[in-house]
């Protein structure tokens, strides 16, 4: 009896030996966790994460964790309390100024190489990509905004050529809207149910082309003003109060508007570059023949630039233990030029870099849309303060969407309200400076042409 | 004399205890956690730490925010609009359908409760579509019954009627069971000697049903004045507020300072603000609540 006992435990003890020997002796791999929000990319990402994981010779394993609607929240409370070595950007500058403030990202200038300082040398943006000169890291991809419009619309009116001024939009808008109203279709839409939204989407990038302000914030100045805006608040006036625009689009979400721009029932509507050409190709799949184009800009302004909000960029935390590492594999993996061009070519988004654009094929569904794709005039704008902290400009009362928003609804007088949300602003800018969460930015003779110049 | 025993108390605590705690935990605590920040700008984790700026929350509330002052006068009406036609539209209701022995009727009440188990969110986006201007269900029929122009139920002018029949269907439900439960305590004798004395039916009604329902009345009322001011949910998805603040409410109004609304329509996160916006709405309610309950001591008296 002792003695089969002892064999048992011999035979026990030996087993646990084959199984722990080789792992103890086998090297440990540096994990590299990454947080994304972008779950319709996974099938294209997760081969080139399994490729580097395979064959990198670094000892690296990348591990790639997505995170949905809470992603925000889950950054948030990583920030304070500890998360992972990498967070993959989104279109969402705040992931990065309000957090950078606080030291939770580690700058790349100290790993980068002579030669991706050369390609990336214009990606250094002050509150955007960088903060106090140091960069910490470059989008990969951009989106704008584009004006989409329904060809066969135009065709059917008469419209050659899709507007390039306000006027333009609001006579094009009005002579769809007098000729096919009958049908139920209308000149242009918005989807004002949420007008920052919508405004975002449209009136910024207008106003960035025109020559700005950005956010009603003038660069040249360093002070708000929004009386630019007066051309603008016109036109929509116009259009939303005279029955040119699409009935009900104060409640319209973004999808429901899409669903009747598939339809073929809106002649135009301005929205993301990025996401409106995969929308149409998958999520509401359409037979109209539609197209997007520059998005017009006031009479008589000269065409500058609009801004581009950069994404898929990669954070190193402060909770990488080895960022040395961290960066090695983001730049072999998502900074690697082939996979930002193939991640192009297969739809998903559009390269920002233009030297890496050069060798980049044009997806399938861009095919006769190349206005989707990035241009001479879509560039990195500098931060406005309330991007680089948004709690340094707490405006008191409305904020300039719903407040422009209530003035193309006909509410209140133009000019006195553009320079009460002025006042308002400039007060706000002021006390987040006093208060020294907010620094005063002023960039003399800046140039809404080469705004990151 | 003390009324109760040792042993009794102590199974008074016991059964209290697990509710105290769970209240404490979930109701005080968060409450207390919110309104600390009320003398403070603070944003959350993100904006590091919180500055103290003594009454500033309050001065901005009360001298530079239009739209809480707005919100506030859209929480009355909607409130007003609600009570004022859900309380006499479920007593009736629950009148018809207080009877015995009728096929079907156990079909119609639960069909009328329905709407009280459906999720508010669900419930704001069906409605959210069947209101839709151009191609919402609701104007299509209107339409082809002959109106010319579709009507823009969720535009400015008749957002705030659009979420309050949207309330009433969903609140219709509940306190329709509550006068059911009160009309099924009226002892059966009072209307069958007044049926001796010859009364008509409405004359019952006013005579009997009405006084005897005093108490419950009493609690229905409350519960839907305060459940009215705190609506929220189908108003957050059906208008999120808008548009320009057409049915901004209050508690809506808080909540934003606290959580985005959604992605797209980003309010700057001001935990302090934002407590402070939810104090003074709380004291508004709880005015309210104090007022009503001075107003209602009559409806306790079934003499």
């Amino acid at each position: 009896m002792k003695k089969s006992r002892f064999w048992i435990v011999l035979i026990v003890l030996i087993c646990a030996l084959a199984v722990a020997v080789p792992s103890t002796f086998a090297e440990e791999k540096t994990k590299i966790t990454i947080w994304s929000m972008s779950r319709a990319d996974l099938t294209f990402v997760e081969p080139y994460i399994k490729a580097y994981n395979e064959t990198n010779t670094d000892g690296i394993e990348l591990v790639l964790e997505i995170y949905t609607d809470n992603f925000f929240q889950a950054i948030d409370i990583a920030a304070a309390t500890g998360g992972p070595d990498v967070i993959d950007l989104p279109n969402t500058v705040s992931v990065f100024s309000n957090y950078v403030g606080q030291g939770y990202y580690i700058p790349i200038d100290q790993y980068m190489t002579e030669e991706d300082k050369e390609l990336w040398k214009d990606f250094r943006i002050e509150g955007i990509t960088a903060s106090n000169g140091e960069l910490y890291y470059f989008p990969t991809v951009a989106t704008t905004g584009r004006l989409i419009y329904n060809q066969d619309i135009f065709d059917r009116v008469g419209i050659e050529n899709p507007p390039t001024t306000l006027s333009e939009l609001v006579e094009t808008a009005r002579i769809i809207t007098e000729k096919l109203s009958g049908e139920g279709i209308y000149g242009f839409a918005a989807n004002f149910k949420s007008p920052t939204s919508a405004l975002l989407r449209s009136m910024d990038f207008l106003m960035e082309l025109s020559g700005g302000p950005c956010q009603g914030f003038d660069f040249a100045k360093g002070a708000y003003d929004f009386a630019p805006y007066k051309p603008f608040v016109e036109a929509y006036r116009t259009m939303f109060t005279e029955g040119i625009a699409f009935p009900g689009c104060e409640s319209l979400d973004i999808d429901p508007l899409r669903t009747l721009f598939a339809a073929g029932k809106i002649g135009m509507y301005i929205s993301w570059s990025h996401a409106e050409p995969g929308v149409y190709a998958s999520q509401f799949p359409t037979d109209i023949n539609w197209n997007g184009a520059t998005v017009p800009i006031i009479d008589g302004a000269e065409k500058a630039s609009q801004s581009v909000i950069g994404y898929h960029g990669y954070l190193i935390t402060r909770d990488c233990k080895e960022p040395e590492k961290a960066w090695k594999a983001i730049k072999e993996v998502f900074y690697n030029p082939e996979y930002i061009q193939a991640y192009q070519e297969a739809g998903l988004g559009i390269v920002m870099n233009p030297e890496i654009a050069k060798g980049a094929g044009i997806p399938e569904l861009l095919n006769g849309k190349e206005a989707f794709l990035m241009g001479p005039t879509d560039i990195l704008w500098p931060a406005v303060p309330q991007e680089i902290n948004s709690q340094a400009v707490l405006v008191e009362g409305e904020n300039m969407y719903n407040t422009i928003f209530a003035l193309i609804l006909g509410e209140g007088e133009i000019e006195s309200t553009l320079a009460d949300l002025t006042t308002r602003y400039n007060a706000a800018y002021q006390k987040g400076i006093e208060q020294g969460i907010g620094n005063p930015i002023e960039l003399p003779g800046f140039d809404p042409a080469q705004p990151n110049k | 004399m003390n009324r109760y025993s040792k042993s009794e108390k102590a199974q008074i605590f016991a059964m209290l205890t697990p509710n105290l705690i769970l209240f404490i935990l979930l109701s005080v605590y968060p409450v207390l956690w919110c309104f600390r920040y009320i003398f403070f700008q603070y944003g959350g984790l993100a904006s590091g730490e919180p500055i103290f700026i003594g009454l500033d929350n309050f001065r901005r509330l009360f001298t530079n925010d239009p739209v809480f002052f707005k919100a506030l006068k859209n929480t009355f009406v909607y409130a007003a609009g609600k009570v004022g036609l859900v309380i006499p539209l479920s007593f009736f209701s629950a009148m018809m359908l207080n009877r015995k022995n009728v096929k079907g009727i156990g079909f119609l009440r639960a069909t009328l409760f329905m709407p009280t188990i459906m999720s508010a969110a669900v419930m704001g986006l069906v409605f959210y579509l069947l209101f839709n201007v151009y191609n919402g269900e609701i104007n299509k029929i209107l339409m082809s019954l002959g109106m010319k122009l579709p009507v823009n139920w969720l535009g400015k002018d008749k957002a705030m009627l659009t979420v309050i029949l949207i309330g009433i269907w969903g609140g219709l439900g509940n306190y329709m069971i509550y006068f059911l439960a009160g009309l099924q305590g009226i002892p059966q004798e009072l209307y069958e000697s007044a049926d001796l004395d010859g009364v008509n039916s409405l004359q019952r009604t006013w005579y009997i049903t009405l006084p005897m329902l005093g108490p419950v009345l009493k609690m229905i009322l409350m519960l839907a004045i305060v459940i009215a001011f705190q609506d929220i949910t189908s108003i957050m998805v059906l208008t999120e507020g808008g548009p320009v603040n057409a049915t901004m409410t209050i508690f809506l109004y808080a909540y934003q300072f606290f959580f985005p609304i959604s992605p797209g329509s980003i309010v700057t996160t001001q935990f302090g603000y934002g407590a402070a916006v939810s104090l003074v709405s709380s004291l508004v309610v709880g005015a309210v609540t104090v007022i009503y309950l001075i107003l209602s001591k009559k409806l306790d008296n079934l003499e």
